[in-house]
């Protein structure tokens, strides 16, 4: 049984180090309250909807992730 | 011979002559004399018998260190000594066999034992009744709220109090049983209250330490000084001028430190329309491309709106290889017809051909990370009158101490304490200034004080001090958001800090914050703080040297019983020890000050006095980076000044031992007191010494290391998890999971991750040996090269992932650390002395005796 | 008793390495694991070193009136699988995948004797309804083919995407997988299984391909989903 937590604990801090540089940052200097905005991510998101028509078209009758 | 010996025993005098000369490389006389020698000793001793065999065998044997070296004639001795030496000690024993031993008797541990948790009882009682009261005052809103008035105006009816208490406290006269009760009393108060957790014990600690040095000094001006004898009266003089300047620096230093108002960023408003625009200045000057290309990519990748930022490199050095390289990235670059003022200069020209309403500044080799911008301009929306804004300067490769002491990451380094505390303490008392780097500026409040100071040749902490005195504010934010290079050698160091040195005695005469308009008292001090830790040059020669003055000169420089000098002056070294360890044991270990200290002293004295002489002289100089030591050598004209100290101090050590001898037997405590002091002295400057050698650095482009996952992707098609244990602008380290899955010459493409996105990167194996591999980037497009930025120099983590583990103060373990590096130094000054003094010495050497180790 | 089922968006995604790959990422993580294999082609098997030729499966037995489970295999004392299984007579009923059916097989077997399920159903098409589980795992490539199916699709609350075989040096999948970030970022499984030859060379090799290389990139991924499901009911107990 201990084994197979530290199993999961270990795996899941990988999981964590793959996460957001950002949420890491945030986390280590204590400033859950702040609003970080990705605004590289937001620009891909603009560039990939004028790329590729078909996922322009296919998002833009769902949601809208390009807004 | 084979008259008289049987045929077996010749064989082995043959075999044994052989050993020497082949195996040994001894001389054909050295080899005969000791093969006659061997002959001999086997004539009286049983020297084929076990025991004897055991202790001659060159694994575990007591002679080990003598069969490593040449034979030379002179070994007969050198085994007896070592043998007369084995009858007398014991081997050395493991490292576990002797914590064993130390568990089973130590009568200190077995007191701590005792009395750490009564002590700790103590204090958590104390602290359960303080704490209603102590809570109130440690919330640390910065802004200037109800709260924080109050908590002020409590402060300063405390201090008024206390200072009233302690005025009387420190001008009575104590005989020297009271003095002596009155030191062990406030010291046990002192460990006590350094148990209790938050600001209050800091409070008290700083009370205790100013009460016991205040109390030396006054003693010290009142009962110490000799007015009779011109000599004595000089040197005394001369040292309690040193000793003041410390108190005051001490002051001023609990003063700057004592509330740290760790200031949190502020959000941007959710409208990225309001955001405002921002010019990001690249100055540079003789930096080579590589060093700067890093800095201009990842300025690139700032998450800040593309049509509110414009980048600018400013090339003093007018190259045509940056105007390309700007190009083709498509920043700005900007040149001017001449170079006057330097960087500041720069700036000042740059800001009449930009427009942007803030300017970020970097330092051509400091990388900012993408979150820079978020992260500090929340609060020049929130604060209009808000000048500026600093964060700290973070350096990812070695910086000299740390590389010729091989204590990278290993405690904190130089500039901590200056950024990890100094900046943030200063913050609290709107005296945060800037550095230079790593800074953005309001535009409209640089231009109201008529742009970048230019009198001086530090002209970021001349521009925070007009900036504040025209009324506006500046903030610190403690939170690393950019990285650079280090200074590569010590020499490099050293110009650096002449220069600062320079430039902020500079500022103290032209512009002497003390006086002049706009600026509140805390601030004043803040500023002088940081300039009298400038000054700090011909104090510490002085302390280098005072001892001398009486076992060289025979002058009384204190003029008082050496039992009474300690009974003042041990509480005052204890308590401001305890206190600085206390304040700034995160951010610099105990005594390392000195060290640092003393490595400059002789280099700063004169800048600074020539400077507050005559402050028009001096130019800038730039400090230069992101160069190579190819070899190991050992800067002798660095050292020089030291050596020299160190010959004073060892001279002093022979006039004690002659005054020990031959002088009046009632000046012997005061000739063990100044040796106790030589010695310490002798100590520091060893490990100033041991800075002199510089280590070599295998690599031009500085590598980080880090440990960060990331993938590979193999030309067949099979893929790695890896883990990226260093990188540099153009190169990796990683660690596969299996040996023998690439190798070198293999193109591959690396997988990184950055946020929720995986960026691939071709690249070559140039190393590979088991798990690890070295890999080469190819040649990239632009975007990518930004990417790659992105994913390791830019990352919004790294450098605060950095200050988590390293290990905290304790002072007496950093003692014995800066003990054994004096030592140290001493070695690495014997290690590169020409021949002609080392090798008579190691043949002296070579006699001594050595204990051997248990074996295992 | 933990239910999951991993569904390929559509064909040849790699659902069936993936259940047999999670299955064996669980059994090493000391987890007693049933995986059974719900899709007519009766692949799975061949992860676990079946032989070819053996047409045993849980749908001939009961097609010929057995209880369902009498054709389970055991590999080790903590991985059983059921295939498929397959007659010269092709006869694949179409209720035989009916959820409400194996809710009830399910049912019957000891609550205790497994702790995981892997069911591997077969690629999903548009008239199936929800099958029952705790957790469903779709599979899909980053690709405009699954973009355009996923379109189409409701998801529901225990319902997951994993990306499979992901190649980051094409723009394409990157693009797709940063816009799915932001579209189903609620159902995205943080990481993505990447493309990596070790997968299929498992299966020439008959085996799972966390058997068969653990210290591929593909078993990695395939460790990262076997430690978020322990992660995701450990907190659940």
């Amino acid at each position: 049984m201990d084994a197979e937590k530290s199993f999961n604990s270990a795996v899941q801090n990988k999981l964590k180090k793959y996460d957001e540089d950002i949420s890491s940052l945030l986390e280590n200097s204590d400033l859950t309250e702040f609003d970080y905005r990705n605004l590289a991510q937001l620009d891909r998101l603009k560039a990939i909807g004028t790329r590729w028509p078909l996922l322009a078209e296919l998002t833009l009758s769902q949601r809208e992730p390009f807004a | 011979m084979s008259l008289w010996l049987q045929p077996g025993a010749q064989a082995q005098w043959r075999r044994h002559y052989r050993h020497l000369r082949d195996r040994r490389g001894a001389t054909p006389p050295t080899a005969v004399l000791l093969t006659l020698a061997w002959a001999v000793a086997w004539c009286f001793l049983p020297l084929e018998s076990g025991r004897w065999q055991s202790l001659l065998s060159s694994h575990s044997g007591g002679f080990t260190h003598l069969q490593r070296r040449r034979p030379g004639i002179a070994d007969p001795l050198r085994y007896g000594l070592q043998f007369l030496w084995l009858l007398l000690v014991r081997p050395r024993r493991s490292h576990a066999a002797r914590a064993s031993r130390r568990e089973r008797f130590k009568p200190l541990a077995r007191a701590r034992g005792f009395l750490y948790p009564r002590a700790n009882k103590v204090a958590q009682r104390v602290e359960r009744h303080l704490r209603p009261a102590l809570s109130t005052f440690e919330g640390d809103n910065p802004d200037g709220s109800a709260a924080t008035r109050n908590t002020r105006w409590l402060l300063i009816l405390m201090g008024g109090t206390t200072a009233i208490l302690m005025l009387l406290v420190i001008t009575q006269p104590f005989t020297l049983p009271a003095q002596a009760l009155f030191s062990v009393l406030l010291w046990i108060i002192a460990l006590i209250v350094r148990r209790l957790p938050g600001r209050f014990s800091t409070l008290i600690l700083v009370v205790l330490s100013l009460t016991v040095s205040c109390r030396y000094l006054w003693w010290r001006y009142t009962s110490t000084l000799n007015w009779d004898d011109g000599l004595d009266m000089t040197f005394g003089l001369l040292l309690l001028g040193a000793e003041t300047y410390s108190w005051l620096v001490l002051i001023l230093g609990y003063f700057q430190t004592l509330w740290p108002l760790n200031r949190k960023p502020v959000s941007l408003p959710e409208d990225t329309r309001e955001w405002p625009s921002v010019d990001l200045m690249i100055p540079t000057y003789n930096e080579s491309l590589e060093v700067v290309r890093p800095t201009v990519l990842a300025a690139l990748g700032l998450d800040w709106p593309k049509d509110k930022i414009n980048i600018y490199l400013l090339d003093d050095g007018k190259r045509a290889a940056f105007r390309d390289f700007a190009a083709d990235v498509g920043v700005g670059y900007i040149t001017r017809d001449d170079n006057n003022h330097a960087k500041a200069g720069n700036l000042n020209h740059a800001l009449t051909v930009t427009q942007g309403d803030y300017i970020a500044i970097f330092d051509c080799d400091h990388v900012p990370q993408r979150s820079f911008l978020q992260m500090t301009m929340g609060w020049f929306l929130k604060d209009p009158k808000l000048g500026l804004i600093q964060t700290p300067h973070h350096f990812f490769s070695p910086d000299p101490f740390e590389r010729n002491l091989d204590r990278f990451r290993r405690m904190p380094n130089e500039g901590t304490l200056f950024y990890g505390l100094v900046q943030d303490g200063n913050d609290l008392w709107d005296a945060a200034f800037f550095c230079g780097s790593c800074a953005v500026l309001k535009r409209r409040a640089i231009e109201a004080i008529g742009g970048f100071a230019v009198e001086t040749v530090t002209e970021d902490a001349h521009t925070s001090l007009r900036l504040h005195r025209k009324g506006f504010t500046s903030a610190y934010l403690r939170i690393p958001q950019a990285a650079g290079l280090a200074t590569e050698s010590v020499s490099a160091h050293i110009g650096q800090r002449i220069r600062w040195a320079r430039g902020m005695v500079q500022i103290f005469r032209l512009d002497n914050p003390l006086f002049g308009p706009g600026l509140r008292l805390s601030q004043r001090l803040c500023y002088v703080n940081a300039m009298l830790h400038f000054l700090a040059g011909v104090p510490r020669l002085i302390f280098l040297t005072a001892p001398l003055a009486f076992l060289l000169l025979h002058a009384y420089i204190i003029y008082a019983p050496a039992v009474l000098l300690l009974a003042f002056v041990i509480p005052h070294m204890l308590h401001s020890g305890l206190t600085n360890s206390h304040i700034q044991g995160r951010y610099r270990h105990s005594f390392w000050s000195e060290v640092y200290d003393t490595v400059l002293a002789w280099y700063i004295a004169l800048p600074t006095t020539v400077a507050l002489i005559n402050p028009r002289k001096g130019k800038f100089n730039v400090t230069a980076k992101g160069g190579l030591v190819d070899r190991q050598y050992f800067d002798w004209s660095i050292s020089r000044p030291y050596l020299l100290l160190i010959l004073l101090n060892l001279s002093g050590v022979v006039a004690a031992i002659w005054r020990l001898q031959s002088g009046p037997a009632d000046e012997i405590p005061t000739v063990l007191v100044s040796l106790v002091w030589v010695f310490y002295n002798l100590v520091i400057l060893g490990g100033a010494i041991a800075v002199a050698a510089e280590a070599r650095q295998v690599r031009r482009n500085h590598r980080v290391s880090i440990t960060l996952p990331g993938a590979v992707q193999l030309p067949g098609g099979y893929a790695y998890p890896c883990t990226l244990q260093d990188y540099a602008e153009g190169g990796l380290g990683i660690v596969l999971p299996a040996a023998g899955l690439v190798n070198v010459g293999d193109t591959l493409t690396l997988l990184l991750q950055r946020g929720q996105q995986e960026h691939a990167f071709a690249a070559r194996v140039v190393n590979a040996s088991g798990e690890r591999a070295g890999l080469e980037l190819e040649k990239m497009p632009l975007a990518k090269h930004v990417d790659y930025i992105q994913c390791t120099f830019a990352r919004a983590d790294t450098w605060s992932l950095w200050r988590d583990d390293l290990p905290a103060d304790r002072p007496m373990k950093s003692m014995i650390d800066v003990v054994c590096l004096g030592f140290e130094g001493y070695r690495r000054l014997f290690q590169h002395a020409p021949r002609v003094v080392r090798a008579p010495v190691s043949w002296l050497g070579s006699f001594i005796p050595q204990r051997p180790h248990e074996a295992s | 008793m933990i239910c999951v089922a991993v569904q390929g968006c559509r064909g040849g995604t790699g659902a069936s390495s993936i259940v047999a790959g999670l299955a064996q990422a669980l059994v090493n993580a000391g987890e007693r694991v049933l995986c059974i294999d719900l899709d007519p082609h009766n692949l799975l098997r061949l992860h676990f070193n079946h032989d070819w030729r053996d047409g045993h499966g849980w749908a001939n037995a009961v097609n010929n009136g057995q209880t369902w489970h009498t054709a389970a295999f055991a590999l080790g004392s903590h991985l059983h699988f059921l295939p498929y299984g397959h007659s010269d007579i092709d006869v694949t009923p179409t209720n035989i995948l009916h959820g409400d059916d194996w809710r009830q097989r399910l049912k019957e077997l000891d609550e205790d004797a497994y702790r995981w399920v892997l069911l591997d159903l077969p690629a999903s098409s548009c008239a199936q309804d929800h099958f029952p589980a705790d957790v469903t795992l779709t599979v899909v490539h980053a690709d405009p083919a699954c973009h355009a199916l996923l379109a189409k699709r409701q998801f529901q609350e225990n319902d997951y995407l994993l990306i499979n075989h992901f190649a980051p040096s094409s723009l394409l999948q990157n693009d797709l997988y940063t816009l799915w970030q932001a579209q189903y970022s609620d159902c995205l499984l943080p990481w993505a299984i990447h493309q990596d030859e070790a997968m299929f060379e498992a299966l020439a090799h008959k085996r799972s391909v966390t058997a068969y290389r653990s210290d591929c990139l593909a078993a990695q991924g395939i460790r990262n989903l076997a430690a978020w499901l322990l992660a995701r009911h450990e907190e659940a107990a």
